[in-house]
């Protein structure tokens, strides 16, 4: 079999490069994702029904349609009414609304499954709401929600991969380039998935030793 | 403490919790709330500490009425201490920092001297080898005595025990209750919802037997427990107070 690797290894700084945007890329999409789940987690215990309804829409949006559709709809109609023409920024936006409303749903079923009893003890010290959800609520929350969430982390950095329609130059978008410029599929595309496990794989190992070190009885 | 309970009602759903219910007791140390399951005894105790409103009616203690407003009611559940059944700690909390935190982050007291001030209260009742546990590796009854711990450090001017030892074995129930009278030998006010008849009749001066959402019997613990004026009250005493 005819090998090409020779071709491919000239664009080597072009591949480093496309890995290097997924990772600022999936890095800025993770932490505006918690901030957006976080939001979106506390307006869905909302009392309000308006507000708690909304804040469901936009979950049961997210996760009814495909992100491919949501990357087409949010780039071709919502990112052009609204005038922004980065699509880098359109990029980070899109993954952005969509692993929040995963995120979101962690960290809900993070804070419901703390005890009502917890909730009763940090009211009879007398911490104030906010006091009990920073020093009470969250901190246990957040050890429910930190293995699913390097999950959540690893998924950003494949789902990013899809950006790649809207002509933004991460690692899967420069593997195509290179693959026809040089018109070798291997040598394209062996590297790109290698690229990804070299960022997900230590991620999964994070976070199956944070669910270990999290255990402890409630 | 004092305690002036004005017709209070207390209405969970279409199910009446505590019916139109009258008290005023000038002068008492220790109240025990003892009757029947569902008696109403753990919800009253819940109105007293202000962690739960009545449906109409008033309540106050040692002259201040306890406000419907959450502000001034979380301001009034500052100066006081309570214990539940079972669950009280924090378990991402060492039964030190689960000390610690009221008295730092509520009380406002610099956390160096909020942690001196847990840690000798640990020492003098035997639980500072238990400090730097988190509470899963405490047996119920080190951390019921925590729990304690956590409910005096303030000193509050009352303390409040919703059958704090329910969950527990009988050698940890000992422990707690030990704690429980040494606390109230140190001279503080307390209101207990307890099912230990005898320990309620040893610690109480004043006791109040509860069934069906009405207190059917108010007095000093050698007469409610020894000469009950109501059918029920008799009957709850002959049946329970053989074991």
């Amino acid at each position: 079999m005819f090998s090409n690797w020779q071709a491919v290894l000239e664009y080597r700084s072009l591949l480093l490069h496309g890995f290097v945007t997924t990772v600022w890329i999936s890095v800025a999409s993770l932490i505006l994702s918690l901030l957006i789940g976080i939001v979106v987690a506390l307006l869905r215990r909302s009392p309000y029904k308006v507000i708690s309804g909304s804040a469901r829409f936009y979950v049961e949006f997210i996760r009814g349609t495909p992100l491919l559709v949501q990357i087409l709809l949010f780039f071709y109609v919502i990112a052009y009414a609204i005038g922004i023409d980065n699509r880098y920024i359109v990029g980070i936006l899109v993954l952005s609304l969509f692993s929040g409303a995963y995120i979101a749903e962690m960290i809900r079923a993070g804070i419901e499954s703390i005890r009502s009893t917890q909730i009763e003890s940090a009211r009879a010290i007398g911490l104030t709401k906010l006091q009990a959800y920073r020093y009470v609520i969250f901190p246990q929350a957040l050890r429910q929600i930190t293995p699913p969430l390097a999950g959540q982390f690893a998924s950003i950095i494949k789902d990013s991969s899809l950006l790649s329609i809207i002509g933004i130059a991460e690692l899967t978008n420069t593997a195509q380039q290179i693959n026809s410029a040089t018109y070798s599929t291997m040598e394209s595309y062996v590297p790109l998935a290698v690229g990804y496990l070299i960022l997900t794989l230590p991620i999964s190992l994070l976070s199956r030793l944070l669910e270990k070190r999290f255990q402890y009885e409630t | 403490m004092k305690l002036k309970i004005d017709k209070i009602v207390k209405v969970f759903g279409d199910q009446e919790a505590i019916a139109p219910l009258s008290l005023d007791l000038g002068d008492v140390k220790t109240l025990s709330l003892i009757g029947p399951s569902g008696s109403g005894k753990s919800t009253l105790l819940r109105m007293l500490a202000g962690l739960q409103l009545p449906t109409s009616g008033t309540i106050a203690i040692n002259d201040y009425l306890l406000s419907p407003d959450e502000d001034t009611l979380r301001a009034y559940r500052r100066t006081i201490g309570v214990v539940f059944q079972s669950w009280n700690l924090f378990p991402h909390l060492t039964a030190l920092e689960n000390i610690v935190l009221p008295l730092h982050r509520v009380h406002g007291i610099p956390l160096e001297e909020a942690e001196q001030r847990s840690l000798e209260l640990l020492q003098r009742f035997q639980l500072a080898e238990h400090a730097h546990k988190k509470p899963s590796e405490l047996s119920g009854g080190q951390a019921q005595r925590v729990a304690l711990m956590r409910a005096v450090a303030h000193h509050p001017q009352l303390l409040f025990l919703d059958e704090p030892t329910s969950a527990l074995d009988p050698l940890m129930t000992a422990e707690v209750l030990d704690l429980v009278m040494e606390l109230k030998q140190e001279g503080r006010n307390l209101v207990i919802v307890t099912h230990h008849l005898t320990f309620a009749r040893k610690i109480a001066d004043h006791v109040l037997f509860m069934a069906d959402g009405k207190v059917l019997e108010s007095g000093s613990a050698d007469l409610v427990f020894g000469n009950p004026k109501t059918a029920l009250a008799q009957l709850y005493m002959s049946k329970t107070m053989n074991y």
